[in-house]
């Protein structure tokens, strides 16, 4: 009745599961950067007031609020993909995070005093030191639920109703939780002198935050392998800056300098992280578009091309097929008669022999139309072809965030060959090996191609992917016609690679790459004598 | 009547035409190739046509429009439908038009007669 569950690793392209790349981590790293420069810059004027910013207070809240419930509602629409616990425990994180800054902000002392709202003077710290103490715990929960070196666990049940779950939950959560601060208002610990400024007791408050988040963070960093592991990573690091700024540079005093520095950079750096997510997910979703559609139209041409050669084949062979048959039929019905008539018994086998001769030249005429593109050969810088073929598929390697390495030897001896044809076996071999890699985690995705001349002046190419490999029982037989691993393959490609190869004068074969994964090398020969025969140099 | 006993093949494919006609001539049948639907209409055969064999698609004029302009000259001739390439849009076009039998190419000799069998009874069946 439920789809089938998915495995791990079928996902590559989500934000929870695709490795960042090095730009990215490059990025993160400036964000961090930059934070601790603005705490450098800001703590010598950390305590000074500013008093009358409570006006401030409300755009203030509200942005969080709003930033954390798009992150949350993000964070819920991959779940609702990946059936994955700890993106679910996150995004629940983000939004009961988002929910109690409305109490938070309603009850900060001064700010909505017009409107009646007036809580006790420790109603406030209480809801903060919640806020505090609970993100870091979801972010932890989320570091320990997602998949490390063992298999994550997957979420079974009705996802919308995990969703609505967790979602009334979190309200509920937040709503109790606020009734019963405010309604315990006498019995809450000491946290603030006055309104401005913290007692003793508060300093308990940071010290486990940060606790906290170094813990999560420890964990997240030994455990990390994605894109929204990176930005969490940043966010906690951000908090941190935060919570130094707000407790400890600025002496725990509200509404000064460090107090309100605190604060916005924690504001930008929280919107800049949603940016960063929401830009990566409309990225990631683009490529992906844009790879099925263009994997689509690849499809349909190869169909076309497959249905117009056998609609020629079945054309040309089936009416000398047919005469053949009925020629057969007219003979033994010219013998079978009472007055066998051998003359037309003849005339009709003569017929029949004709017959064959007309399908052989079909067949004859159909290969050489082959033949007659691999004849159509020039000299080629092996090296330049290597790179333009990687130029295209950069897209894809991007996509299947493959770190590409080559080691072209310099000065190869230039080879005689169809350079479509060479390059159709390039694309061929480096897309299987992307291909072949899209379901590898937890070890780096490498596309190595190695150029390097070999006696005798032949040029030998590698293709090695990090990919499961070939096993050896398989090496032979992914080159026959129809053969294939792949769930939507026609099992074509390495079969024209090989014919391509070979009737250059090379050979193409697959071997086991060391560690993981497969290499596949074929050899072109030189083209020291000028012109070689077609076939003839075959090793 | 015994003039109308003329089976007339037209295929453009000499091959084929030469291979029904002698198939037709050995089951005991006068038989006449024609390249072509032209070639046959400008033969004057059509008269003492009892059966017509015709391949659907030839250059020019095809066998269902052979039979159709046939019919449409008031010289309707039973006719076989026979073709290499099978489907099912000109077989239901074929039955509109009153083409009794579609045969797919190669055919089998006893179908073939079958078919031949039944022109000739419509044919004897019809004035004229």
């Amino acid at each position: 009745m439920r789809p089938p569950r998915r495995v791990q690793g079928d996902h590559p392209f989500l934000l929870s599961t695709s490795p960042p790349t090095r730009n990215q981590e490059r990025l993160a790293v400036c964000v961090l950067a930059v934070l601790v420069a603005e705490l450098l810059v800001t703590a010598p004027f950390a305590r000074i007031p500013l008093p009358g910013t409570e006006i401030l207070l409300p755009a203030y809240g509200a942005a969080i609020l709003l930033i954390e419930l798009i992150t949350s509602a993000l964070l819920l629409a991959l779940f609702s993909v990946q059936h994955s616990r700890a993106v679910l425990v996150l995004a629940i994180g983000y939004l009961f995070s988002g929910l109690m800054v409305v109490p938070w902000m309603l009850t900060f002392p001064g700010v909505f005093e017009a409107l009646g709202l007036d809580a006790g003077l420790q109603v406030t710290a209480s809801i903060a030191a919640l806020r505090r103490l609970g993100f870091p715990l979801f972010v932890l929960a989320y570091a320990l639920l997602k998949d490390g070196p063992a298999s994550e666990p997957r979420f079974h049940g009705s996802v919308p109703l995990a969703i609505v779950g967790s979602v009334a939950g979190a309200f509920a959560a937040a709503g109790m939780l606020t009734w019963f601060i405010l309604a315990n208002d006498d019995s809450l610990p000491n946290f603030m002198r006055n309104a401005r400024n913290v007692t003793g007791l508060w300093s308990y408050i940071p010290a486990m935050a940060i606790f906290l988040y170094l813990t999560a963070l420890a964990v997240l960093f030994a455990r990390r392998r994605s894109v929204l592991d990176l930005w969490l990573m940043v966010v906690l690091c951000t908090l941190l800056i935060e919570i130094i700024l707000l407790s400890y540079v600025s002496a725990g005093i509200r509404l000064s300098v460090g107090w309100w520095g605190g604060r916005s950079y924690g504001l930008a750096s929280a919107s800049m992280v949603l940016l960063v997510l929401l830009s990566e997910s409309t990225t990631l979703y683009a490529r992906v578009a844009r790879s099925v559609s263009a994997e689509r139209r690849a499809r349909e041409t190869r169909l076309t091309a497959m249905e117009a050669l056998s609609a020629l084949i079945a054309h040309e062979i089936n009416q000398p097929l047919a005469s053949m048959v009925t020629n057969a039929d007219a003979g033994l019905r010219w013998l079978e008669k009472e007055n066998p008539d051998p003359a037309e018994a003849q005339a009709a086998l003569r017929r029949i022999v004709n017959d064959g001769h007309r399908a052989g030249r079909v067949i004859e005429s159909i290969r050489a139309m082959f033949k007659k593109e691999a004849r159509d050969r020039v000299p080629l810088d092996v090296n330049r072809l290597i790179e333009e073929v990687l130029a295209r598929c950069r897209d894809d390697v991007r996509l299947g965030r493959v770190t590409v390495e080559t080691a072209l030897e310099p000065g190869l001896p230039t080879v005689t060959g169809n350079p479509i044809q060479l390059q159709q076996v390039l694309s061929n071999l480096v897309s299987n090996a992307i291909d072949a890699m899209c379901s590898v985690t937890g070890r780096a995705r490498v596309l190595r191609v190695t150029s390097r001349s070999q006696a005798p002046g032949e040029v030998m190419v590698s293709v090695e992917d990090s990919g499961p490999g070939v096993g050896p029982e398989l090496r032979g037989r992914i080159f026959e016609p129809f053969f294939t691993t792949k769930p939507d393959g026609m099992g074509m490609g390495l079969m024209f690679c090989r014919l391509i190869i070979e009737s250059g004068g090379g050979r193409l074969w697959a071997d086991g790459n060391v560690p993981h994964g497969a290499v596949f090398r074929f050899t072109l020969p030189g083209s020291d004598d000028g012109v070689w025969p077609v076939g003839e140099q075959a090793r | 009547m015994s003039a109308n006993l003329l089976i007339a093949v037209v295929d453009d494919d000499d091959s084929a035409r030469e291979a029904a006609v002698s198939l037709v001539r050995a089951m005991g049948f006068a038989a006449s190739g024609f390249r072509s639907a032209a070639e046959f209409l400008g033969s004057g055969e059509a008269a003492r046509t009892a059966c017509l064999i015709a391949d659907v698609r030839m250059p020019g004029m095809g066998g269902l429009d052979l039979h159709r302009h046939l019919v449409a000259s008031g010289t309707p001739i039973p006719t076989v439908l026979v073709t290499a390439f099978p489907d099912e849009t000109t077989r239901a076009r074929a039955m509109r038009a009153g083409v009794g039998n579609y045969l797919a190419k190669p055919f089998e000799p006893d179908e073939l007669l079958g078919c031949i069998r039944s022109g000739f009874a419509r044919g004897a069946g019809e004035p004229g």
